[in-house]
């Protein structure tokens, strides 16, 4: 695996940067997607029948929300350490390396997760558009941990996938709105408890 | 020849050489937060909810429309039609609310019987991280500190390695730390018990208070003055891992023999940059406080709004980009000074550690200065 570092040239800022937003695009679809969908069957069955709404329906959309932001943790720390990449780099045709060429190890990737996107997220983060800077296309998190990312193939089963899921993210927003939306509107509310004998806001 | 001003003057200009260092300095001082999001997103809420004009002076006016409304409907949806109708609240305002359904508590009950734990855990875990984060960044900060003081080369990779080289002995040490901290404090808190349970008897005179309060006064004054020697030390210490590369608790006790070789320096440092430090913020700060200034006096003077508006998105530009350079800035100059402090006086032992650190950890206490 020692060639990549001498065969294959460093990733450009854009190209970094579309797999990091299909990164995200995955790492929502299989987050918080889930976790709308459990909460607002949660709160459907509750404003249909307030007497026999379970709070404990509550519960799973309520782990899924904070366990999978460790997953994705997890995830994308073994992906980075074992395939050089999360899938949305290995989809645009990128590989991430150390400074002999090879995959990080566990420690070099987990650093470079945590405090290397630390130290590029200061100043506004600066250091991701550090990438720009020389021909290096080095952001500070590279620089600090002797990574780079290179380019290894092409990125066309990347922009597949962003374009895809762009749709689908498209047709879930306009399904909410045009169909679930007014479900909701549609249930009668209950009013707010105002005190007693006293003039308060009210909904 | 060391004094303290031109340490200070010396580190205004190293730190501003080393702009590399801001980086570190900032993720030590909190530029870094990984809940930023959230934060942002929950003060967007609450403030959308006060402003919010439902909750605002909506009052309902003629409850006897209210209550008849209600009546008639009887059954299903009559209640969100009855809110809908305006009037003042009198007494008989609780039959509106007859429809609601009773609260189940026992289910709210076990959701965060079953939520908590899990909340705590992944809340520990977050912390967990940051904490690796931070003592990761004081591994490379204090490194690119020795260096630059003894202007050596240094490069990002460098300072990177020695992040990862060293987070688990500053991660000991910020636990050692704490430790002595808590343990600092732990007289002050027993007494408190005590004298609560000593009064919980019954057993209560003036006499016994007063001889507590005099302990408290005197466990508190201890605490007081032992944590402000243990700061100190923590410099040393924090500095002496990357110097003379010794065991944590060597560290500690090199960081004591440090402060205490040269006390009068280290007190003498510490005040004047209690000084020199807020006039230096200051300053920094003076165009954004003059901006925000005029700013000021234009809302008073009631001039156009678009004037007042780019007038004051001057100033939160301006105190934006202030706070992001000088926080970092400001930081590295009280650090700069505290290394410099802390190569002059290693510079002055006979037995420098760093020559031969075995030699050093294999000697006696009493004969390595470690007593």
């Amino acid at each position: 695996m020692d060639k990549y570092s001498t065969v294959y040239k460093t990733a450009g800022f854009f190209r970094r940067y579309f797999a990091m937003v299909l990164d995200y695009l995955i790492n929502m679809s299989v987050s918080f997607i889930p976790f709308l969908v459990t909460v607002f069957s949660a709160v459907e069955s509750y404003l249909k029948s307030p007497p026999y709404f379970n709070p404990l329906s509550f519960v799973f959309p309520a782990v899924l929300l904070f366990l999978m932001p460790i997953v994705v943790f997890f995830y994308s720390w073994y992906f980075t350490h074992k395939f050089g990449g999360t899938i949305g780099k290995i989809l645009f045709g990128l590989r991430i390396v150390d400074e002999g060429g090879v995959y990080m190890d566990k420690a070099t990737a987990f650093w470079r997760m945590t405090a290397g996107y630390a130290v590029s997220s200061t100043f506004l983060g600066l250091g991701y558009f550090w990438a720009f800077r020389k021909k290096e296309d080095l952001t500070w998190h590279d620089r600090f941990l002797g990574t780079k990312v290179l380019t290894v193939g092409k990125p066309v089963w990347g922009i597949v996938a962003l374009v895809l899921l762009k749709i689908l993210f498209v047709v879930l927003v306009v399904y909410f709105i045009a169909v679930t939306l007014p479900l909701f509107l549609s249930i009668p509310s209950i009013a707010p408890v105002p005190l007693l004998g006293v003039a308060q806001p009210v909904l | 020849m060391y004094s303290t001003f031109s340490n200070i003057n010396d580190s205004f200009k190293l730190a501003w050489k080393h702009k590399i260092l801001w980086i570190l300095a900032l993720l030590l001082v909190g530029g870094m937060n990984f809940n930023s999001f959230s934060n942002a997103s929950n003060f967007k809420g609450n403030d959308s909810k006060k402003e919010d004009p439902r909750f605002n002076n909506f009052q309902i006016e003629n409850p006897q429309g209210v209550v008849d409304k209600i009546t008639s409907a009887e059954s299903g949806s009559s209640v969100l039609a009855a809110a809908s109708v305006s009037g003042e609240v009198e007494n008989k305002i609780p039959e509106l609310f007859q429809g609601i359904p009773s609260i189940n508590f026992l289910g709210i009950l076990s959701s965060l019987v079953m939520l908590v734990p899990i909340i705590l855990l992944v809340a520990l875990f977050w912390c967990a991280v940051s904490f690796l984060i931070n003592v990761w960044a004081k591994g490379a900060y204090y490194s690119g500190l020795i260096k630059a003081s003894n202007s050596e080369p240094y490069e990002f990779k460098d300072l990177g390695s020695e992040g990862k080289r060293n987070w688990k002995r500053y991660l000991k040490l910020s636990i050692y730390f704490f430790y002595k901290r808590l343990l600092s404090v732990l007289p002050v808190f027993g007494i408190g018990l005590i004298l609560a349970a000593v009064n919980g008897a019954g057993t209560q005179s003036n006499a016994v208070n007063v001889i507590f309060g005099i302990l408290m006064f005197a466990a508190i004054l201890w605490a007081f003055v032992y944590n402000i020697r243990l700061y100190f030390v923590e410099q040393f210490s924090l500095r002496s891992i990357i110097a003379d590369n010794v065991p944590t608790k060597s560290t500690y006790k090199l960081g004591w023999k440090y402060f205490k070789t040269r006390p009068g320096k280290s007190l003498k440092l510490a005040l004047a940059l209690m000084l020199v430090l807020p006039i230096c913020m200051l300053v920094v700060f003076l165009p954004t406080g003059i901006l925000a200034g005029i700013t000021a006096f234009l809302v008073q003077q009631e001039v156009s709004f678009v004037l007042i508006g780019f007038v004051g998105l001057l100033a939160a530009i301006t105190g934006g980009v202030t706070i992001a350079a000088s926080a970092p800035f400001i930081n590295n100059v009280a650090s700069f000074s505290w290394t410099r402090l802390f190569l002059f006086i290693r510079e002055s032992f006979d037995d420098k550690p760093a020559a031969d650190p075995v030699e050093f950890m294999y000697k006696p206490e009493a004969a390595n200065g470690q007593i």
